[in-house]
């Protein structure tokens, strides 16, 4: 059987993305909302969700901002927000090694949780490929930034997507990921450790370092297991 | 405040691409322990949208389901729509 051609590879990763939108999409009106109540622009908040595509630095930088925060603290914060980007960059590195460079920094651009997610579950399961990453992570960015520019005209009160359960979507997303997954006990004392320590450390440590060290930590357990 | 969300967006991107320009990590260990990243990554990711609070049990147990049905071979698509249904359906009843 040949190799589906990259358009339609990237396709599925455009299509595999579209259940995310429906968290995605009000999160984005979120951010905005609370961005112009720190007092950006509907500009200034388009033009983040463009270039900076963070969803979780996005939203502390405008919390950081509302509380009054030097602007170098904000791009402190970005960094360490973004260093699980570290892991996953060097996780994908392998299957990306015959990819040329300029393509890696595409797909670097639109490398959020969730296209990691889709785009490794798409490689353990053979169906893996630089389009198909390329495809969700496009596909989350036209979320994100549909839901930001919605948020941004929007002048009526928005309700929270917590209220509606939408926030779900992430944590089910990732349950459903991780779940095949679960079979050897290496994955499984990875996932147990990490879970756990992500439960303790991510409420507790500030930035991201509470993801970091969790998954540091399951890797660590799994390791061992392995050994 | 452009220069601050430029600042911001290189940040960004730096993070995201210094792992994936770096040469593939060969060789013991380290390649057993990135292939570990996943699963690590994925449970992380679950547990920091979940908190410990007896009032969100209904939420732990929705997306308890989605993961057993991830499981039992469905979608992650359907594993999604499946989990919100419940939780909009079951909400009222049990939050």
């Amino acid at each position: 059987m040949t190799d589906p051609p990259p358009r339609r590879r990237f396709g599925a990763g455009v299509v595999d993305a579209l259940p995310l939108w429906l968290g995605v999409v009000p999160f984005g009106v979120v951010y905005a909302v609370v961005g112009r109540r720190a007092g950006l622009s509907a500009w200034e908040i388009q033009v983040m969700s463009l270039l900076v595509y963070a969803g979780g630095a996005q939203f502390t930088a405008v919390r950081l901002l509302a509380q009054g925060a030097p602007r170098s603290v904000l791009v402190v914060a970005t960094a360490l927000i973004n260093l699980r980007h570290v892991l996953y960059g060097l996780s994908l590195a392998q299957p990306l090694r015959e990819a040329r460079p300029g393509l890696r920094g595409v797909v670097a651009f639109f490398l959020v949780d969730e296209s990691y997610g889709l785009g490794t579950r798409a490689y353990l399961d053979g169906r893996g490929s630089v389009a198909y990453l390329l495809g969700a992570g496009i596909s989350l960015y036209v979320a994100w930034n549909v839901g930001t520019a919605l948020g941004a005209v929007v002048t009526a009160a928005v309700p929270d997507p917590r209220s509606a359960g939408l926030d779900l979507v992430f944590p089910l997303t990732f349950a459903a990921l991780l779940a095949p997954l679960l079979r050897g006990p290496a994955n499984r004392q990875a996932a147990a450790a990490s879970f756990l320590a992500a439960l303790v450390s991510v409420p507790r440590l500030p930035g991201g370092a509470g993801f970091v060290v969790a998954t540091v930590l399951g890797m660590l357990c799994g390791l061992r297991a392995h050994d | 405040m452009t220069e601050t969300i430029v600042a911001m967006a290189v940040a960004t991107y730096l993070t995201r691409l210094v792992g994936l320009l770096g040469a593939p990590i060969r060789g013991g260990w380290a390649v057993r322990a990135l292939a570990l990243v996943p699963v690590a990554a994925f449970a992380a990711l679950t547990a920091s949208s979940l908190e410990l609070r007896t009032d969100t049990w209904f939420r732990w147990l929705v997306v308890g389901v989605g993961g057993w049905l991830s499981w039992r071979g469905v979608p992650v698509w359907a594993c999604v729509g499946g989990g919100i249904a419940l939780y909009v359906i079951g909400g009222p009843l049990f939050r």
